[in-house]
Formats: structure tokens, C-alpha cells, sequence
């Protein structure tokens, strides 16, 4: 084949594939102002971000991150052009302590201050939330198949037990499976202690034989298939697989597990401020929040209007947990230079 | 070929079994993307919703199109840039070969995960904004040592004599390069060695875990199913009459051994 | 144009220079540069909050070496030995067959059948292998169907689940560059084999596996280089139970925020690497001189 012939086909091939995607995705509102969010995956509802754009006349651009740390390098790397992010509890904390946030203008977040359950605000991550407005909380907890598990489940000695070898999963995740250690020894699981934490660590290394797997990011697929019995879990992840497979069921075990609320939070040198805060409000009036939990299975600390919720959420305990079981809930906060401790000896049960 | 074919059956049930072994994720996929469940571990019969839902997607075509403008810029940089180094490497004898070599091979030789942490914080370093540029950029580096290797091994094979000719003909050196030396590489070289593929360590290397409450790998990674990629290092077919281009086998050709 | 020519003509060492300009700015600037910054920060400490303190030392490296991660870096190193072997038997009568036994036409498209599922993304590939593996999956519902077995075999979150993702990331790389060197085969040292009376296994061992060393080296380094630094498919399919190499260093840059002692270990792995490299090259030449 001659070379002329083969360099044209193959460009004309590439553009024949290209152009039905690009006409596609053409940007449109070229000229209407912009607001560039860095969130994760699964929190943002297109109808929000449709009606936003339609109020507000502009054009929301995304990205996603799927951990704080991805969050946390690019903020650090700089020169990004984020107008919101939303990191969680501990990672605000390390953010303002390096100055990579900006303070709020909080006479332009109305909706915000009045729409928030007060449970949420004045964290000590963020005292006066001067840099953070609450998005959405979750809890890491319990996740359990009933059919399978011929027993009440109400606290984590049920992963130590000896009968369920081999169909245990932990959370691949060092502070969520050293914390729910320091909670079932009765520590605090944001505990610096070395001794405390050599205790968690000699449980765990006990506990890894009967461990199957250590499972972040698609542990409600093995639950699901009936491989894994119990699973410590991102209550996130569950409420659409447990509509679709009701046998699963959700515990917030009696000693307690981690609470975290995600909070919004605008980049130091957002270009795009008011319109972040504009954002930031919108987001907080009690229909959109309501449309928020729908679409996305997150409970939200606003006060939305629970006629507006659909009723298989509200029943659903991985979203609308028994306030009762969070009593010895606590916030993950950065543990400082004990991260080297803890680092250390999930290397060594791993590594075992 | 000849060659006895009296048990040849033991080497085609072997190689039938590879194939079906290489092929067996991709039939699952093909299978379970009809699936009505949300979960794999289920099967609640065949739909085709999810194509629909793929269609409705913004930020998965978003998403392609970045992805066709990584490969189409690094494709047009690596093929530039490689073939201008190659027609250096071709040469028979050259100066500070060794190190040359060495240089151009070190990005095969090193694993993804070093070369991915070193890029990372080079750039915050750098304070890089991190975006499609320093995407871009990063897969040029060592596609470039491919399309180098590659090509230089295809014109080391060929016959000088045949430019020098033409130089004698009368054309000037722009005109033997177009219309001699390249394509030589070229046509004998299909598909082209420029379909190269963001290497996985790229976006896999934070992980995808810690504090998420719903930790699904992020979007720019997931489209690669639809994108049009050939992984790194992976070879298009070579006619018989290529040579191999690996190191250690220029070696009867007469040139120096170097790692 | 024709300035620039003559420009060039007259300087013969100008013209290298600006030809290897291009991929010198990029194998220079964005590799060996990156490469010597991770060198400095191995030699740096973490600070308190996981920044970099230019305090210098070698503390890293004495760190890297202590019992517990030695025996990180050893299971790995089992495990890509494991997967390189398991990749040679498998690619080699792959290679054999496409390079000797398959008739012109084919070649090519076998070839290309061969590289075709890398295209999709390896993430995904290695989610489907956990839907081949899981009790629930293909693999144990055939078995169960055709009752072979009566119990759903354990395969996923096992050390088998991650060899086999690992092989099947890593058969191309070792049936490339087989199929590259026994494809330059003369057929006739066979059958002048065969004339003189060795028999088809005979054959093979003293003929065409001698001669095929440097392939089965070049796949065998490039297969070892890939296993060794492989993190996420001990993650996914073997349920994170094992730490490995390149979750180590993973780790350090995402979880620890300890980026000195990530680059030391990133090092003492590349340092490995090039070793081995250097070893197998070595006994590739001598392969290849013995032949000639």
C-alpha cells in the first residue's frame, strides 16, 4: 500500500471515530462564567448541577478524586484551579494547617448557617468554620449478611470470632482498621498512645488469619455474592446494593466506629469565589439537599424535608442510622507524626 | 515450514488454551455490561440499559475526548521526536553510544510504580499544575524511547547505499529523508508504532481507598475501556521480514554490547 | 532551506545535536531529572507533617533493610520469579506455533489477537478476573453445574488469584519478543536435525531452545521487571492480604506521607531491577556467542 494512502485512510478513520465525539461534547457555554469543582465520585446529582446552572446562568466543570490524599497532593502541587473542594474531616484540618484554603465570606452562606444540624458545625477540625461548611456525612460500620449470620450482630468482637474465618472483610484502609481496633479494645481511635496502639496492632495481627481480604472499593460485590459475611463498611457504598440485594444489613457496632463529614471548601486561590459560595448556598436549601440524599444515598446534615426522601431510604439504617448507635461515634482527625506508628504496623500485618 | 507434524495436536491445544485464557476477561466484560443487576455477583438477565446510561454520560465523553487528545499529541510528539533520534541511533558508528543507550532503554527497564512516584513529585516540585499538559507530557518521556528503539531498529536494517544514491541523484537532504529514508520505517511498520497507551501506574497510584465514602475509581481512569489505547510496550504485528529489536539480539550484526 | 542545509553541512555534529534534541529534552528533563530529585529526597526525612526536612542521611536506606521489609521485597521477588516461569511455559509454545507452525496469513492476525485485550483498561480486566474467581463467579458455577465440585473453591483473595492476574498481564511481554527471535529461524537447521536422527523433543532442547535464549531472556526480564513492581493486582485479586514491593512504596506516597523512605525503597528496587537486567543481559550475549 502506498504510503500517501495508508497515512490518509488512517487519519481519515481517526476523525471519522473522533468527530461524532467531539461534536458531542463540544463545550456550549462558551461565554457564560464557570465554576470548577474537585469532588468525589459519587456526590454530585446532575439535576443539582443542571439547576444551578440554569439559576445562576454558568457552567459547572467537574472532577473527580476518590481519595483525600489524591485531593491533598494536587492542592499541594498548586497552580490547580479548583473553586470548591470537598475533602473530608481530618484532611480540612491538614489543609488549613498548611494554608491551602480560603476563608468563607459567611454573610454570603445564609442557608447554610440556618439549614445545619448545629451537631455538625464547630467541629473542632474547624472551630468556627472559618474554611468548611458540612456536605454530607457518612459512618464506617458494619455490614452484615442476615441470612448467613444466624445471630444478632451489635459489635466488632464478631470479626474476631473464630467461626466466621475466611468470610471477613476489612476496609484496605490503615486509620479505619486500626480505628475500629482502638474502638473494640475501648480507645479512642484517634488515640497517639504507643501502647494503645501496639494493643490494636497485636489484635489485628490475631485477627489476620481470619481475615479473607482487606477490601476498600467493591466489598458489597462479596457481600452480595454471599463470599464475605461480614464487611467493616463505607455506609456509602451500601444503599443502593442493599435495594437490590435486601439480605445485607448495617450495624454501627455498640463500641462505636468513625463518623466523618465532608465538608465543602474553597481552595486558596479559587478564581471563581462568589460564585463557589453561591454554590455552597444553593446546595444547602432543604429541597436541593433533599435531592442530594435521593440521587446520591448520602445523608446530609441539613434539614431537609423528610416527606421528600424516598421512604426505602429512610429505612434504610446505612443512611438513616438509630441515633442511639452513635453515641460513641467519633470524628477521624490527623494523628500527626503518630502516622509513621501507624504506618509501621499495618506494614507488619500486612506484611505478615 | 515443514517438520513433522506427528503430535503437533499438543501444541495447538496449548496454544488454543492461551488464546481462550487471554480473551476470557474480555467475554465476561462483554457478557456482564447486558447485565440488569447492578452487581456482578448476580445475573438478572439482559438489558441494555447501561449502554444508554453510557450514552447520557457527559463526563465519560468528557472524558474520551482528553483521552484522544493524550494519544493524538503524544502519538505526534513520539513519532517526531523519535524518529529525528532514531536516524541518530541507526548510525553505525557513534560517539557516546553507550551512554546513549543507556539513557534510551532506562525508561523500559525501570517498573512503573518508580517512574510514576519520581514524576509525581517532580512536578509538585515544579509546582506543575497538574492537567492534560503534564499528562502529555509525562507519556512522551518513555514512549519515546520506543519509537526510538523501534525505529532506529528498523533503519539500521536498512541499506545505506540506497540514500546515498539518491543523494548522488541530485536531491538535497530533505528530500531523501521524505522520500527515502522514512518511508522505509513506514510502510513497512503497520499499525504504526505510535498507538501507545497511558501506562496504569499513571492513575493507579494513589489508592483508591482511605476515607472514601463511596471509593469508585475516578473518572478519567475508567474510560479507558472505550478508549482507543494499545498498552505500552505492546507490540502491533511485525511482518516476517522485521528484525527484532531488542538489544542482545543486534549482536551478530557487529555493534558493541551494551546493557 | 537550502541555508539550513548548508548549515548543517558544515557541521556535521550540529545536526546530531539538533536531531537528538527532541527526545534528550524529554529523556533528560522529565526522566533523569525526575529520577535524581527521587534520588535526593531518599536521602532527606519526613517531617512532622509529612512535608520534606533537607536534613541528609542514610536512615532511610538502614530502615529499608530491617527484617520487615526485607521479607516484603523477597516475596516479591518469589512472586515475579514464579510469574515470569509460569509466562515462559505458557508463551513459548504460543510463540512456537505462530512462528513455525502458522501459515503466512495467519501470522499476523494470531499476532494481533494476542495484544488485541490490551487495549481495554487493565483495571477492568483485573475486576473481570474477580468475577471469573469469586464463589459466586464463572468459574465456580460452572464447576458446580457440571459437579465436579460440591463446595465453591477458594480462588479469589489467594496468592494463586494474584499469580494468575499477574501472568495475564505480563504473557504478551514474553510472547513478543519469543516470537520475534524464532521467527528469524532457519527451518532447515530442524530437519537437518531430524535427518540426522535426533528425535522432536531431542530437537527442541538441543536446537531451538539454544537459540532462542535471547528471546526467552529479553521476555523473561521484561515480564520480571513488571511482576516485581506490581501493586495492584496483589491489591485486587489478592484481597491486599500480601504487601508487596510496590505496595510498600504505594503506601509511603499515599497513606505515610513519607516520601524519603518511599524513594529509598523505590530505589533499592530500581537498583535490583538494573542488576538483574545487567545479569540477564549478560547471560543473553554469552547464549548468543556460544551459538555463533
Amino acid at each position: 500500500m502506498k504510503l500517501r494512502t495508508a497515512v490518509t485512510s488512517a487519519c481519515a478513520v481517526f476523525l471519522l471515530m473522533v468527530a461524532p465525539v467531539v461534536a458531542r461534547t463540544w463545550p456550549a457555554g462558551g461565554q457564560l462564567p464557570q465554576l470548577n469543582i474537585y469532588i468525589w465520585s459519587t456526590y454530585l446529582s446532575p439535576r443539582i448541577i443542571h439547576g444551578f446552572e440554569r439559576e445562576f446562568h454558568c457552567k459547572v466543570n467537574y472532577d473527580l478524586y476518590d481519595s483525600n490524599e489524591a485531593l491533598l497532593t494536587k492542592l499541594q502541587a498548586g497552580n490547580v484551579d479548583y473553586d470548591l473542594v470537598v475533602p473530608s474531616d481530618y484532611m480540612v484540618e491538614i489543609l488549613i494547617r498548611q494554608g491551602l484554603l480560603a476563608p468563607l465570606d459567611k454573610s454570603r452562606l445564609p442557608n447554610a448557617w440556618a439549614n445545619t444540624d448545629p451537631r455538625f458545625l464547630g467541629l473542632p477540625f474547624d472551630p468556627h468554620n472559618d474554611y468548611s461548611v458540612p456536605y454530607a456525612w457518612g459512618t464506617t460500620g458494619l455490614a452484615y449478611r442476615a441470612d448467613l449470620v444466624h445471630e444478632n450482630v451489635d459489635s466488632w468482637s464478631v470479626l474476631f470470632d473464630p467461626r466466621f474465618a475466611g468470610h471477613i472483610l476489612l476496609l484496605d484502609d490503615t486509620r479505619e482498621v486500626f480505628g475500629m481496633a482502638l474502638k473494640k479494645l475501648g480507645y479512642s481511635l484517634n488515640s497517639t498512645d504507643p501502647v494503645e496502639l501496639r494493643q490494636a496492632r497485636n489484635l489485628l495481627l490475631l485477627e489476620k488469619p481470619l481475615v479473607k481480604g482487606y477490601n476498600s472499593s467493591n466489598f458489597e460485590q462479596d457481600l452480595a455474592g454471599g463470599d464475605a459475611w461480614f464487611a467493616q463498611a463505607f455506609n456509602g457504598n451500601l444503599p443502593f446494593v442493599m435495594r437490590d440485594e435486601p439480605r445485607i444489613r448495617y450495624v454501627i457496632p455498640k463500641e462505636g466506629c468513625t463518623i466523618s463529614v465532608d465538608c465543602a471548601c474553597l481552595p486558596r486561590h479559587a478564581p471563581h469565589k462568589e460564585l463557589a459560595e453561591a454554590f455552597i448556598n444553593y446546595f444547602h436549601r432543604p429541597e436541593v439537599a433533599a435531592v442530594f440524599v435521593n440521587d446520591s444515598g448520602f445523608n446530609t446534615p441539613n434539614r431537609y424535608d423528610r416527606q421528600e426522601i424516598d421512604p426505602w431510604l429512610l429505612a434504610n439504617p446505612a443512611v438513616f442510622p438509630d441515633p442511639a448507635w452513635l453515641v460513641h461515634c467519633e470524628f477521624m482527625r490527623d494523628v500527626g507524626p503518630v502516622i509513621a506508628l501507624y504506618d509501621q504496623y499495618w506494614t507488619e500485618i500486612k506484611a505478615r | 515450514m515443514t517438520g513433522k507434524r506427528r503430535g503437533g495436536w499438543g501444541l495447538s491445544i496449548s496454544t488454543t488454551a492461551v488464546y481462550l485464557f487471554l480473551y476470557a476477561p474480555i467475554f465476561v466484560l462483554m457478557i456482564y455490561s447486558f447485565n440488569r443487576s447492578r452487581l456482578s455477583a448476580h445475573w438478572l438477565g439482559f438489558t441494555g440499559e447501561w449502554y444508554a446510561v453510557l450514552w447520557r454520560d457527559e463526563q465519560i465523553f468528557q472524558s474520551l475526548v482528553n483521552s484522544l487528545v493524550v494519544a493524538a499529541g503524544v502519538t505526534l510528539a513520539c513519532v517526531v521526536f523519535g524518529t529525528m533520534s532514531a536516524l541518530v541511533f541507526s548510525r553505525p558508528r557513534l560517539r557516546g553510544k553507550a551512554l546513549l543507550d543507556g539513557v534510551v532503554y532506562l525508561p523500559l527497564v525501570i517498573p512503573e510504580i518508580v517512574i510514576a512516584v519520581a514524576t509525581v513529585i517532580f512536578f509538585s516540585l515544579l509546582s506543575l499544575k497538574l492537567s492534560l499538559w503534564t499528562i502529555v507530557i509525562a507519556h512522551i518521556t518513555f514512549c519515546v524511547s520506543y519509537v526510538i528503539i523501534v525505529v532506529g531498529a528498523r533503519l539500521a536494517g536498512m541499506d545505506r547505499s540506497i540514500q546515498e544514491a539518491a543523494l548522488d541523484l541530485g536531491a538535497n537532504e530533505w528530500a531523501t529523508f521524505f522520500r527515502v529514508t522514512l518511508p522505509w520505517p513506514l510502510r513497512r511498520f503497520w499499525p504504526p508504532p505510535c498507538w501507545f497507551s497511558p501506562p496504569r501506574s499513571m492513575t493507579t497510584l494513589l489508592p483508591p481507598s482511605s476515607r472514601g465514602f463511596a471509593p469508585r475509581p475516578c473518572r478519567l481512569r475508567s474510560i479507558r475501556v472505550l478508549s482507543v489505547e494499545l498498552r505500552r510496550r505492546s507490540m502491533p504485528s511485525p511482518p516476517s521480514s522485521w528484525p527484532p529489536r531488542f538489544r542482545w539480539f543486534w549482536l551478530p550484526r557487529g555493534w558493541s554490547a551494551v546493557p | 532551506m537550502e541555508t539550513v542545509l548548508q548549515f548543517f553541512r558544515r557541521r556535521p555534529e550540529y545536526r546530531t545535536a539538533t536531531l537528538l534534541s527532541g527526545s534528550l529534552i524529554w529523556l533528560v528533563g522529565f526522566f533523569l531529572l525526575p529520577l535524581a530529585y527521587l534520588l535526593a529526597v531518599s536521602f532527606a526525612h519526613r517531617s512532622p507533617y509529612g512535608t520534606i526536612d533537607w536534613t541528609l542521611g542514610v536512615a532511610n536506606y538502614v530502615r529499608a533493610f530491617q527484617p520487615l521489609y526485607l521479607e516484603v521485597y523477597w516475596r516479591s521477588f518469589w512472586m515475579a520469579l514464579i510469574t515470569t516461569s509460569s509466562c515462559a511455559l505458557l508463551g513459548y509454545p504460543v510463540a512456537y506455533t505462530l512462528a513455525l507452525r502458522v501459515s503466512k496469513r495467519w501470522k499476523t492476525v494470531l499476532l494481533m489477537l494476542v495484544v488485541v485485550p490490551f487495549w481495554t483498561s487493565f483495571l477492568i480486566r483485573t475486576y473481570a478476573w474477580m468475577v471469573i474467581l469469586r464463589s459466586e463467579g464463572v468459574i465456580n458455577n460452572l464447576l458446580l453445574a457440571l459437579h465436579v465440585i460440591h463446595e465453591p473453591l477458594r480462588l479469589l483473595y489467594t496468592p494463586l488469584a494474584v499469580m494468575i492476574g499477574l501472568v495475564y498481564g505480563e504473557l504478551p511481554f514474553m510472547i513478543l519478543p519469543l516470537y520475534a527471535v524464532l521467527q528469524k529461524f532457519d527451518p532447515t537447521l530442524l530437519e537437518a536435525a531430524q535427518d540426522l536422527g535426533a528425535s522432536r523433543w531431542s530437537t527442541f532442547l538441543r536446537v531451538t531452545l539454544p537459540l532462542s535464549a535471547p528471546g526467552l531472556v529479553a521476555g523473561s526480564i521484561l515480564v520480571f521487571i513488571a511482576s516485581v513492581g506490581a501493586f495492584v493486582t496483589p491489591d485486587l485479586l489478592g484481597g491486599a492480604r500480601t504487601m508487596m514491593v510496590g505496595n510498600l512504596i504505594q503506601n509511603q506516597f499515599a497513606v505515610a506521607r513519607d516520601h524519603p523512605f518511599g524513594s529509598a525503597v523505590a530505589f533499592l528496587l530500581t537498583f535490583l531491577v538494573l542488576v538483574l537486567v545487567g545479569v540477564g543481559l549478560r547471560k543473553g550475549e554469552q547464549a548468543t556467542q556460544e551459538i555463533l
